[in-house]
């Protein structure tokens, strides 16, 4: 720790529940000024909801917090930790995509009574800041217009901005590249070294590691301990966060694939909301018992891609063969029929109705034809002997199949969504970000599943932004650049800093840059 | 006849764009901050309503004004309570509401004729005639002060919302109310002052469709010119500068309408009454998509 260990934010025994489920149960933490604190947890373990609750967004059912030596009182809200210098980066962002970088960046601190704000006093302020910590972008661009990672670089701007002594960070690197989180990284270390408190709140432990001067651990809504850091390490963390073993290496053998394609793509079209190439002439194979990942910083035309090849969004282009057969017009259901599955990778709003029950969630995509109806009629009972089935042998922890899917776990809505995705005979499983803010256990078991099928002969295309999780899996590993594959590696090659470096547009070896050489990626050699 | 016709024709236009034009400014204002204000339609018909009434009562078409803004801000408030602090979903409270104010003020209509009450309201004056209007200083006096009022608050809350730092934070909270929560600043507050702004403009385009045209009040006499105005608002992008463009087009539909009618070609009267509609409807269609405020229309609950 830092010299100065004055205590910057205590709280104790914060409590907070959303409908009947209990987030936080009576949590104390204290953090020092000039600290850099890594909050950890599995999801659910209620990081979120209590740095939320310090910034003032959400209320506490109970508990009393001190910041910089003062009680809040119970109108604390943002605006007041605004003033008490607390600035919170949220997982989501809060900028308003619609206007200037310059019009978010000033937004919390302009009053109602700022009729003419002096916007090139502001201006002036920020390009120094900007350049003081090697910010690229124009103040005058549309949030909507910049890069994931850029957008993250305004939030910290603002926060800076607006004068934050202490820095909520919340899963910031989910959306970086390796090159980019190493950055963020140093900053918050040169953050800290000029005053700063920061908390981080992640999962990703050897972050937490890497800069943090001391870890706090939650496990299902309860403090669990606060440890420097020098005095710990992962393993013993990992099982504070889990209360049980955790094996990090895997325990499975990828297979060779078989040579025929069962997926196969050619210079295939897609067009973004705004009718540009999202997807610019891509194409690639995947054959069966073959795992492929499709890396990439989010943006770049993964989820068009995804998308389209399950036949949800239009293509402009090209040729979709599944199985030998063109597919490119086919509807949903006839892919879904042909053995094409896929794992959206917005679960909530692309996997699942939240109102209706697991039961129905699970039979969702087949419940029209046999055995699940008969002339239009559902069959209750096959449909609940078919979920307890699923629930069976997914391990899917729900109270009963007749449960509202929203009311399950983040890892459990997943377990249900891979179970359908895996259920009749899948020949191609399209998984998209199939691990995405799931915590070890659920992990493992999505990925021990997906290499499981592949060793049954399916094909699977794996989009992730986790570089690890691909390296994992994959036989093979795509990245997209601006809706182009821009390099392939085979699984010898592997390389996180090549693989890095190309999701940023740089070829390390030159040459392949261009539209002649991108072409022919994809293909197996 | 060509000049004069024109002089009549553009005054017309102005004088059936009018109570639109504050219509399309309150939802526009309202929706900005982030609440789709369906119940424009209601609050225009209560303040059609309240404004022929105290006009009577008190002899002066500007006390009916002072009426209509009277309940207009009740008006608000209702909406207020339902849209921004319960909250209920805006459309559904918005359409209950226009049903529950076109019940209200038709039963105070019926029991108004019942009593033998003249709903001969005194009339908000031009400076002068129509014929006179053959220049544009003529054209300008020939329409009430109520157009000046309602051109000059389409200036108001375009300089309001696009040049002004409150402006910056009442769009924000109708792009992302969570985002501006974020930044500190309180949503219901903000769109507490929305509403009440909305209602209140909408309870004017009734005076003016009263006071400075018809100057009498007839069962559900606003016919939809509420609904047109929030047309008005998605075909003019969410601009007031636009919006005010759409809602002269649309105004230029019903004077066309009485114009045609007028000429009598022998064809249905009904089909000239229909075009201020149809004309809207083409408008919409031919925009395509538009661009709302992104919270536009979502509950927000603080949690």
């Amino acid at each position: 720790m830092q010299a100065d260990s004055a205590v910057a934010v205590s709280m104790r025994g914060i409590c907070k529940s959303f409908g009947t489920v209990q987030a936080l149960d009576g949590v104390d933490m204290d953090i020092s000024a000039g600290e850099i604190r890594a909050l950890v947890g599995e999801n659910g373990a209620g990081k979120t909801t209590l740095m939320t609750i310090l910034y003032g967004m959400y209320r506490p059912d109970a508990g009393r917090m001190t910041v910089w030596g003062r009680r809040t009182g119970r109108d604390w809200s943002p605006r007041q930790a605004i003033k008490a210098r607390i600035g919170m980066l949220h997982q989501h962002f809060s900028l308003i995509p619609n206007h200037t970088v310059l019009e978010n960046v000033l937004m919390p601190q302009l009053g109602w009574t700022h009729m003419r704000p002096r916007w090139h006093h502001h201006r002036a302020v920020l390009e120094g800041l900007c350049r003081e910590y090697g910010f690229s972008f124009p103040l005058e661009a549309r949030v909507e217009s910049l890069s994931v990672g850029q957008q993250q670089q305004v939030e910290i701007l603002k926060l800076l901005y607006q004068g934050a002594r202490l820095l909520i960070l919340d899963e910031p690197t989910a959306v970086l590249t390796p090159q980019q989180t190493e950055r963020l990284l140093e900053l918050l270390l040169r953050l800290r070294d000029q005053g700063h408190s920061v908390v981080l709140i992640t999962h990703k432990l050897n972050e937490a590691f890497a800069v943090a001067d001391s870890i706090t651990v939650l496990r299902k809504g309860r403090h669990v301990a606060t440890v420097p850091r020098k005095d710990s390490d992962p393993r013993e963390i990992a099982f504070m966060m889990v209360d049980r073993e955790w094996s990090a290496t895997p325990d499975w053998e990828l297979e060779a694939p078989e040579p025929g394609p069962l997926l196969e793509v050619k210079d295939l079209v897609v067009g973004d909301e705004h009718q540009r190439p999202a997807v610019d002439r891509v194409s690639l194979v995947v054959r069966a018992r073959e795992l492929v990942g499709v890396a990439g910083v989010a943006g770049n035309g993964q989820t068009e891609l995804a998308e389209a090849l399950v036949g949800i969004r239009r293509t402009r282009g090209g040729r979709i063969v599944i199985a030998g057969q063109d597919a490119t017009s086919w509807t949903i259901t006839r892919r879904l029929r042909a053995g094409l599955r896929f794992i959206p990778e917005d679960r909530h709003r692309h996997g699942m109705v939240g109102e209706l029950s697991l039961a129905e969630n699970l039979v969702i995509d087949r419940c029209d034809s046999p055995p699940f109806s008969v002339r239009g009629v559902l069959r209750r009972p096959v449909i609940r002997q078919a979920a307890a089935e699923a629930v069976e042998r997914y391990g899917i922890q729900a109270p009963s199949p007749e449960t509202p899917m929203m009311n399950l776990s983040g890892g459990n809505q997943q377990r249900a969504v891979l179970a359908r995705a895996l259920a009749g005979s899948p020949r191609v499983i399209v998984a998209h970000q199939p691990t995405r803010g799931l915590d070890f256990a659920a992990t493992e078991y999505v990925r021990a599943q997906l290499v499981r099928c592949a060793a049954q002969g399916v094909g699977v295309l794996v989009f992730s932004s986790e570089l690890e999780e691909l390296m994992l899996l994959c036989h093979r590993i795509l990245v997209m650049y601006r809706g182009r594959f821009i390099g392939e590696l085979s699984r010898d090659e592997f390389d996180a800093g090549t693989i890095g470096l190309l999701m940023t547009g740089q070829v390390p070896d030159g040459g392949r840059r261009d539209g002649q050489g991108t072409r022919n990626l994809g293909q197996p050699a | 006849m060509e000049v004069q016709w024109w002089a009549d024709f553009l005054s017309a236009v102005l004088r059936a764009a009018t109570p639109l034009v504050f219509c399309a400014l309150g939802v526009l204002v309202c929706g900005r901050a982030g609440i789709l204000n369906i119940g424009v339609e209601g609050s225009m018909l209560v303040g059609a309503l309240a404004a022929v009434l105290a006009a009577v009562y008190s002899g002066d078409p500007w006390m009916g004004v002072v009426g209509a803004l009277g309940v207009g801000l009740a008006a608000g408030l209702v909406l207020t309570l339902l849209t921004v602090y319960l909250p209920t979903d805006q459309v559904v409270t918005g359409i209950a509401f226009n049903l529950v104010c076109l019940g209200v003020t038709s039963f105070i209509y019926k029991l108004l004729v019942l009593g033998g009450v003249q709903l001969m309201a005194p009339a908000l004056r031009a400076a002068q005639d129509a014929e006179g209007a053959v220049s544009l200083a003529g054209l300008a006096a020939a329409v009430t002060p109520l157009t000046w009022i309602a051109l000059f608050l389409v200036a108001v809350s375009w300089v309001f919302l696009f040049r002004t730092g409150p402006g910056l934070l009442w769009r924000s909270v109708g792009e992302s109310a969570w985002a501006s929560h974020a930044a500190g600043l309180n949503v219901f507050r903000v769109r507490t002052v929305a509403v009440v702004v909305g209602s209140l403009l909408s309870a004017l385009g009734g005076a003016a469709l009263t006071l400075g045209w018809v100057p009498t009040f007839t069962d559900n006499m606003t016919m939809g010119r509420g609904f047109i105005a929030l047309a008005a608002v998605y075909f003019g992008r969410w601009h007031p500068g636009l919006a005010l463009a759409a809602c002269l087009l649309f105004g230029a539909g019903e004077a066309l309408a009485f114009r045609a009618q007028a000429l009598g070609t022998g064809l249905n009267p009904y089909y000239y009454l229909m075009l201020p509609y149809v004309v809207t409807l083409m408008a919409v269609a031919a925009m395509g998509r538009s661009v709302e405020p992104r919270d536009t229309g979502k509950p927000y609950a603080r949690r």
